[in-house]
């Protein structure tokens, strides 16, 4: 997304964008995080984050589903990218400047806000257990290496991502997860420990493979008696 | 995406989840003899599958 508002607005108005993005990231997580990892107790964490992660897992994966199913078209990724950039280059006549322009700078700054914090969000949820932080941070460094190495070696909009694959096996991951995390938030005891989020993914796993065959053979049936 | 998107998205959804914990919950408070503790961790299980299957459900557009 970051890289649209550099190829329609210019260089000057993302850096700036990004870099005052960062420093409210890191402000507003320095004091609002520190206060929520301190204060709240682990299984309320574990509660809130877990539904959290449930409902945004359920939302993407339903989605999913029915994409995969055939009941809704699959996004058009380079049809997305290039209405972004239809609309960037219209805002206020698509100028391009060395001076720095609203619509770059609040479009860069709103991105970097939005996913850093997603990101501090799967940190949080990941290394809230006992001894996990560490892992979690990392996971996350290299995640966003990866983004940034991919971003560069491509050079233009990951039109060739396979969008709804990344949603269905981030939806299903999240579902999983919060699942097991907002049952023990409420002290419930997981038959099988730690390892029941496998059991969960296997089940969650299933259910869509199900209801993914299921749509599509309503479809062929209805095409058949059309 | 916003907590408040995902709510105004189908409130259905987030009260079914909120709901399926709810008795989780309280199956597990009454727990203490009266009811397996294996019962809980399940009902709130199906409970999330059957958002799932309603999500679908719910959302596929009819008649294509």
């Amino acid at each position: 997304m970051r890289r649209t508002y550099l190829v329609t607005r210019g260089w000057l108005s993302a850096r700036a964008g990004t870099a005052v993005g960062v420093l409210v990231l890191a402000a507003a997580l320095s004091t609002v995080g520190n206060v929520v990892w301190h204060a709240i107790p682990l299984a309320r964490l574990q509660l809130v984050i877990g539904l959290l992660l449930t409902l945004f897992g359920l939302r993407w994966l339903i989605k999913a589903v029915l994409r995969y199913g055939g009941k809704i078209p699959i996004r058009d990724e380079d049809a997305a990218y290039t209405r972004t950039v239809q609309r960037l280059h219209t805002t206020d006549g698509g100028r391009r400047t060395t001076a720095i322009d609203r619509a770059g700078f609040g479009a860069a700054l709103a991105a970097v806000v939005l996913e850093g914090s997603e990101v501090a969000f799967a940190i949080l949820a990941f290394g809230a257990r006992p001894h996990m932080l560490p892992y979690a941070v990392a996971g996350s460094a290299a995640g966003i290496l990866m983004v940034a190495l991919l971003g560069l070696a491509l050079r233009a909009s990951l039109v060739k991502a396979p969008e709804n694959a990344l949603k269905f096996t981030v939806g299903w991951i999240l579902t999983a997860l919060g699942t097991l995390w907002s049952g023990e938030g409420i002290g419930l005891h997981w038959p099988a420990g730690a390892a029941t989020y496998l059991l969960l993914l296997v089940l969650d796993g299933a259910l869509c493979a199900g209801l993914i065959a299921a749509l599509r053979k309503g479809m062929t049936r209805c095409a058949a008696s059309a | 995406m916003t907590l408040l998107h995902l709510v105004a998205d189908d409130p259905r959804v987030p009260a079914g989840v909120g709901a399926g914990l709810l008795a989780a919950w309280l199956l597990s408070r009454a727990a203490h003899g009266s009811v397996p503790g294996w019962i809980p961790p399940l009902a709130y299980t199906v409970m999330v599958a059957a958002k799932l299957v309603w999500g679908v459900w719910a959302k596929a557009p009819r008649g294509r």
